[in-house]
């Protein structure tokens, strides 16, 4: 356990005598928190799940100190709250809008894991520890954890108001920030118990997934789009106090709350705000303890089986029958019979239901929504679509920068926990397993590029006309040479079969800058010869020439070069 | 002599389906039992429910004469249990989670630690006790979940699948180590489908199917009683729907 998670467990169990007069067992909960800091400490964090899942286990010890690392980076940037807005109300509700966000995204990501932890149930529950030791370990458990990321993020606004307003405006803020937790934690929880109402809890785990996406997403978009579309002057003088629907969002009321205080003024509508500060909170928080914790922990124990086991596994069949339907048409269609079929229907599947596949790829979908946001952000002032200067640009960007997604699929394609499954190729007689690496490059092509290149054909027809099909062509084909290129030169594995901590961080480095050097070199000859229709439609036959030799290379990989790979 | 398990119409339902329909059993001390039954018999249920991990059941329950209802920790002092999958917090040592578990059943520390180091060690796993589990193979984990199911020393030791993924000298480490245990008096609930080792370590024999008791006694009365030579014989003329030659016949005829 590191220094941090041993002084908050010494902190935590300064009242001592309170916990034994409330029927806990004070061993038995020193030895479950210490063993579950512990745990904490060796398990990657949002971030790191998102970001380093090739890490070696050994590598994310001290996650501890990362996430309160990464808070406390996130605290300094929710400083940008509080230098605008005419009054401290608007700077507040800024903040402790920002404040909830980040805590209740953190607390879905990150501490999901924590919370949908079965294995209690079998390790726990039949050794002779009270019911209330455990709820409380619990409890505490998500104390200590708040406290790492709630301490970082609110720390650097403490300190600046103490430097604007003085010690008084610290500390009112600091019960500000206690309810603004509470309320983060009540609607976690609701939303929690939501999802779970309305879904069965294997979909649960689904939503989990995809608000882990669209949380690393929305952070991504955070420091990318948000300094680029604030306006400092509108900023400045932005006075959130006269929208009325204001009121519906609890930062409003612990803003006014805070400014209130501050300047002693108690009009009817402070006095409101002061009071729904004070009551809702109460409120939310013994409803989570009465009613909400109670049926959470059921509806969790069914995760594990009993008797909703059999509802959830039809829920299954009939996700995956749907799921296996679109895999044996797509597979008909863009696949050779036999191994390659067999392969293709193998990735589709794996992409469309493997956890660990989604968050590392499907990110890059919104960070592609993002970048292209940007690119288009940047065009509005310089002239309008039309210019043949801005189309360009904006053809060759947003065509060449979509490879950036089915790069990322590629490239995390041959990567699985479950690795050893594919025991199953080695053992199968499969004559060519180059038509196995084929068939996960088309699954990818066919699952992330073939939407963009009907995306963006349609938007550039309709945008500047047909005249734009042979350069339309050119980057499409260009494209696909770049994925056989790359494919050749680093993938050379098959679907699924390479175990995460195999993947060298020096070689994905050097991916990533291979990667870039390769597209920016065909974005760069693309974008000289744009204008010139001729050259760019014999180039297109080239490069597709070049792409279906490559492909024919790829397809013949031999079960020699592939060994070579596996026992490296 | 009091048993030291008395379960007494022991109903299970999950919504419309009962696991369990009245179960009835009395266990003596020094009793190896072998628990036996076909997928879905009722057989992980009941051992929950002993553990205490299932709490919404019929019927009664008593272990030394105390009702698992009224004092649930007493009782959880007294067994130790072996579960079926091999759940470990993984990222913890073996030695951690060892002590963990020393803590959890009220053990002085340094006694846990010592006699953690000892058990992991009789395993072979002397040089892996401060390594992770989450890279151990599934026979080291087993390993593991013996000896945190033993470390207490317990009077009622519950087994279910024990030997799974353990190597041919562990087995015969752990199938001694049964017999040695029940003659010091310890009382083993032993859940398998391993029906050799069953029919040899057990003093007493309870087959379930359906959710009832469909025999109990000795292999000897149990051979006796059926006819039958082996105890696969005896479970499959109780518990098999079909003849099973029928169904091998008709998965060899799936393959034409």
């Amino acid at each position: 356990m590191n220094i941090i998670n041993r002084y908050l467990l010494r902190f935590i169990l300064i009242p001592a005598s309170f916990y034994e007069k409330a029927g806990i067992h004070l061993p038995h909960l020193k030895a479950i928190l210490t063993a579950k800091l512990t745990i904490d400490d060796r398990r990657p964090n949002s971030f790191q799940q998102v970001k380093q899942q090739t890490d070696e286990p050994k590598a994310i010890n001290n996650a501890t100190l990362g996430t309160i690392f990464i808070s406390l980076l996130f605290g300094l940037f929710m400083l940008i709250s509080l230098l605008y807005g005419s009054n401290y109300t608007t700077k507040l509700t800024l903040f402790f809008s920002m404040y909830i966000f980040m805590l209740a995204g953190t607390l879905i990501t990150d501490f999901t894991t924590v919370l949908l932890d079965i294995r209690d149930n079998l390790i726990i529950l039949p050794k002779p520890v009270n019911d209330r030791t455990v709820v409380m370990a619990r409890l505490l458990h998500i104390f200590i954890h708040i406290s790492k990321l709630a301490v970082p993020l609110s720390l650097p606004a403490v300190l600046l108001i103490a430097i604007m307003k003085g010690i008084t405006g610290a500390l009112l803020i600091i019960p500000l920030l206690f309810i603004a937790t509470a309320l983060t934690i009540f609607f976690v929880n609701a939303a929690y118990l939501l999802v779970l109402k309305i879904t069965s809890p294997e979909k649960f785990k689904n939503f989990i997934t995809y608000f882990q996406i669209l949380f690393a997403v929305l952070i991504f978009a955070s420091y990318q789009v948000v300094p680029r579309i604030i306006n400092k002057a509108h900023l400045e003088n932005l006075d959130i106090t006269q929208i009325k629907w204001i009121w519906l969002l609890p930062p409003y009321w612990l803003g006014r709350t805070w400014d209130a205080f501050i300047l002693w003024r108690m009009t009817e509508a402070d006095l409101i705000a002061i009071s729904l500060c004070v009551i809702l909170p109460v409120l939310f928080i013994w409803l989570v303890i009465k009613f909400f914790a109670p049926s959470f922990n059921k509806k969790l124990s069914m995760i594990s089986g009993g008797s909703e086991s059999t509802t959830t596994a039809s829920h299954k069949i009939q996700s995956s029958t749907s799921t296996k339907k679109i895999a044996t048409v797509l597979a008909s269609i863009f696949a050779k019979q036999g191994t390659e079929r067999a392969g293709f229907q193998l990735c589709w599947n794996m992409m469309s239901r493997s956890r660990e596949f989604k968050i590392k790829v499907y990110p890059s979908i919104g960070y592609l929504g993002i970048y292209l946001f940007i690119l288009l952000f940047n065009q509005k002032g310089t002239g309008s679509l039309n210019d043949p200067d801005a189309k360009r640009i904006i053809f060759i960007t947003v065509t060449y920068i979509s490879s950036m997604l089915v790069s990322t699929a590629l490239q995390h394609i041959t990567v699985s926990e479950k690795w050893k499954a594919s025991w199953i190729y080695f053992t199968a007689p499969v004559q060519q397993p180059g038509m196995l690496i084929t068939a996960s490059v088309k699954a990818a092509l066919v699952r992330f590029f073939l939407p963009v290149v009907i995306i963006v054909s349609t938007a550039s027809v309709i945008l500047w006309g047909i005249s734009m099909i042979p350069n339309l062509a050119l980057g499409f084909i260009n494209q696909i040479l770049f994925f056989m290129i790359s494919s050749l030169v680093t993938l050379q594995k098959l679907p699924f079969s390479n175990a995460p901590e195999n993947v060298v961080k020096g070689n994905s480095f050097l991916r990533g800058l291979f990667v870039l050097v390769l597209i920016g070199t065909l974005g760069l000859i693309h974008y000289i010869l744009f204008e010139k229709i001729w050259i760019i439609t014999i180039l297109s036959c080239i490069s597709l020439m070049v792409s279906y030799v490559l492909f024919r290379k790829l397809g013949n990989t031999t079960w020699r070069q592939l060994k070579m790979n596996y026992e490296v | 002599m009091t048993p030291v398990i008395t379960l007494k119409n022991l109903w299970k339902n999950y919504g419309s389906k009962s696991v369990l329909k009245g179960i009835d059993v009395s266990i003596h001390a020094g009793q190896v039992i072998g628990y036996i039954g076909p997928n879905g018999a009722g057989k992980s249920t009941t051992v929950k429910i002993l553990c205490g991990l299932i709490t919404d059941f019929e019927g009664e329950v008593y272990v030394n004469g105390i009702d698992i209802k009224k004092d649930p920790l007493t009782i959880k002092q007294k067994i130790g249990y072996v579960p079926e999958l091999a759940e470990l917090y993984d990222v913890l040592t073996p030695l951690e989670f060892l002590k963990l578990m020393g803590e959890l059943y009220n053990m002085e520390q340094k006694v846990a630690e010592e006699r953690a180091i000892k058990m992991l060690t009789a395993f072979d796993l002397g040089n892996n006790l401060h390594s992770r589990m989450d890279t151990f193979s599934k026979g080291m984990r087993q390993k593991v979940l013996l000896t945190s199911g033993l470390l207490h020393n317990p009077e009622i030791i519950i087994l279910d699948e024990p030997l799974s993924g353990l190597d041919a000298n562990s087995v015969i480490i752990v199938k001694d180590l049964i017999t040695k245990l029940a003659r010091e008096g310890k009382t083993i609930f032993y859940c398998s489908h391993m029906m050799d080792i069953v029919e040899k370590v057990s003093d007493r024999i309870i087959l379930i199917n359906n959710g009832t008791i469909v025999a109990d006694g000795s292999f000897d009365d149990l051979k006796q009683n059926m006819g039958d030579t082996s105890l696969e014989k005896i479970f499959a003329n109780l518990t098999a729907k079909e003849e099973l030659s029928t169904a091998a016949d008709q998965l060899l005829n799936a393959l034409d």
